[in-house]
């Protein structure tokens, strides 16, 4: 299936899909482009893909993100063996890690969300990254205040919890 | 839900983490405490039927120890320290995988089932800093042998009606055997086991033991041990070149595959330990030539050959070997 879609992209051909946002926004792409989501990949193959894609989870401005990264990404699944792509590995690096720098903590929780629900497992992986690269090597207080935690715990429950894990503590 | 995605997207964050933040984050709010170890649990394994690494995903057992007494270390290796091992020490038993990561748990990941289970390790080791346990396959099952002064203790994993615990089934003082050890003359960084050491890698200073066929393939059944007479006995502290008292330490290498015996390492010398007859044998020093100075053995593995046919004789079917 994915060689039937990364011909689809070469030959500038290809079925179109339309996908459409919560708030009824809707975005017309190839089904190369579209069967990353591995959600829209099976919906494909069961053929249930002719009136549209509602997803209700996905608001408008996230969707474009993500049809926006779909797009540029639309080669990975004929990069194996085509060299032609190599060149543009670069590029996509760096569009990568300034789609996910600029973002704004909820923006980047809703395009998890997103990813999550389509079942994009490499902008999944890269958000969560993302997300991981922001907390480590904080402290406690420090990744409640990049996240808006409350602290839920009582002292004693946090002395506590702190005692268990006291060896992540110590420099 | 701390954050505004879901649990499987949340712990598949806390799994990118190195540990030590990994830690740091069951310390911030209390759904943060209790998403790790995360259920499901994903897991790269190796499939021996499509020789490829695929994503295995295993849910976490309830009834085993809960989560609240579980802490990171056992899902994530430790950085290596002295007195861990680099790598987590992992059986394979009876259709399920144990692995141990160099702290108070193991980990059992059932492969029929895909559920996974916490096991707290017999004894706490983080209290005794500089000894290192090890986890391995005897003819008992799951076994872990542990080395604190000189005292020999050696659990046997238990499974029946659903419960899984930790029975000890071997103590032994080995201060007699060091006793021995010591009065023995070895000669200088003489190779004169059953063993061939093979210096494959010298870059990495790996040192990889593995017996072959021959006929001075050491036979666990033969007698052939260290003298044993107690008014031989003499105790030799060495002292090395800067003057401390090196006496002797036993670490553990493996555990028989089918006897009841173990093998030990005491400064690259190596020893099987008969456990029922606390006699103790040399096997050979373990050093290879380009380890200047002193080096300890940091991981071990029994090997045991599996395709003796197949490979047409290259390699002994007889005894295993520390490797």
């Amino acid at each position: 299936m994915a060689a039937a879609a990364a011909e689809a992209t070469i030959d500038g051909g290809g079925k179109m899909i339309i996908l459409i946002s919560a708030d009824g926004k809707r975005f017309e792409v190839t089904e190369a482009v579209a069967s990353q989501s591995q959600l829209i990949s099976n919906m494909i193959e069961d053929d249930c893909t002719e009136n549209g894609v509602r997803l209700p989870n996905v608001d408008g401005d996230i969707l474009t993100m993500v049809v926006d990264y779909c797009n540029m990404h639309a080669g990975d699944a004929a990069a194996d063996g085509d060299t032609t792509k190599a060149s543009s590995t670069e590029e996509l690096k760096k569009f990568d890690a300034e789609l996910v720098q600029a973002l704004e903590n909820p923006v980047l929780f809703k395009l998890i969300l997103a990813a999550n629900f389509l079942n994009i497992k490499s902008l999944l992986d890269m958000t969560c990254q993302r997300v991981a690269d922001m907390m480590s090597g904080k402290t406690p207080e420090q990744m409640r205040e990049t996240f808006s935690i409350e602290n839920d715990f009582t002292p004693e429950e946090e002395a506590a919890i702190r005692q268990e894990n006291a060896w992540a503590f110590d420099d | 839900m701390a954050l505004p995605v879901p649990d499987d997207a949340f712990a598949e964050i806390l799994g990118r983490l190195p540990p030590k933040s990994l830690a740091v984050a069951r310390c911030v709010c209390k759904p943060w405490r209790e998403l790790w170890p995360p259920s499901p649990y994903k897991v790269e394994v190796f499939s021996s039927e499509t020789g490829r690494w695929v994503e295995r995903v295993f849910v976490r057992e309830e009834g085993g120890e809960a989560a609240a007494t579980t802490t990171v270390e056992d899902m994530k290796s430790w950085e290596y320290t002295f007195a861990r091992p680099r790598q987590g020490y992992s059986v394979f038993w009876k259709g399920a995988l144990y692995v141990h990561s160099g702290d108070h748990f193991v980990t059992r990941f059932s492969m029929s089932s895909d559920k996974y289970q916490i096991i707290r390790t017999p004894i706490i080791i983080r209290n005794n800093k500089f000894v290192r346990p090890y986890l391995g396959k005897s003819k008992m099952g799951v076994s872990f042998g542990f080395i604190d002064d000189y005292q020999l203790s050696v659990w046997i994993l238990k499974e029946s009606a659903g419960q899984i615990k930790w029975v000890l089934n071997y103590q032994h003082d080995l201060w007699a055997a060091i006793n021995q050890i010591d009065s023995f003359d070895f000669g200088v960084h003489q190779i004169n086991g059953p063993w061939v050491l093979e210096e494959t890698i010298p870059k990495y200073r790996m040192i990889e033991n593995k017996e072959t066929l021959s006929d001075k393939e050491w036979d666990s059944d033969n007698d052939d041990f260290l003298d044993t007479e107690v008014d031989d006995f003499l105790i030799d502290t060495e002292v090395d070149d800067e003057g401390h008292n090196d006496f002797a330490y036993f670490r553990f290498l493996g555990f028989h595959p089918y006897k009841e015996v173990i093998f030990l390492e005491e400064t690259l010398r190596t020893f099987a330990y008969h456990l029922n007859s606390s006699k103790i044998q040399y096997l050979g020093y373990s050093c290879p030539k380009y380890c200047y100075g002193r080096y300890t053995i940091h991981e071990s593995f029994v090997y045991t050959p599996g395709m003796i046919g197949e490979l047409n004789g290259h390699y002994g079917a007889g005894q295993s070997s520390p490797q």
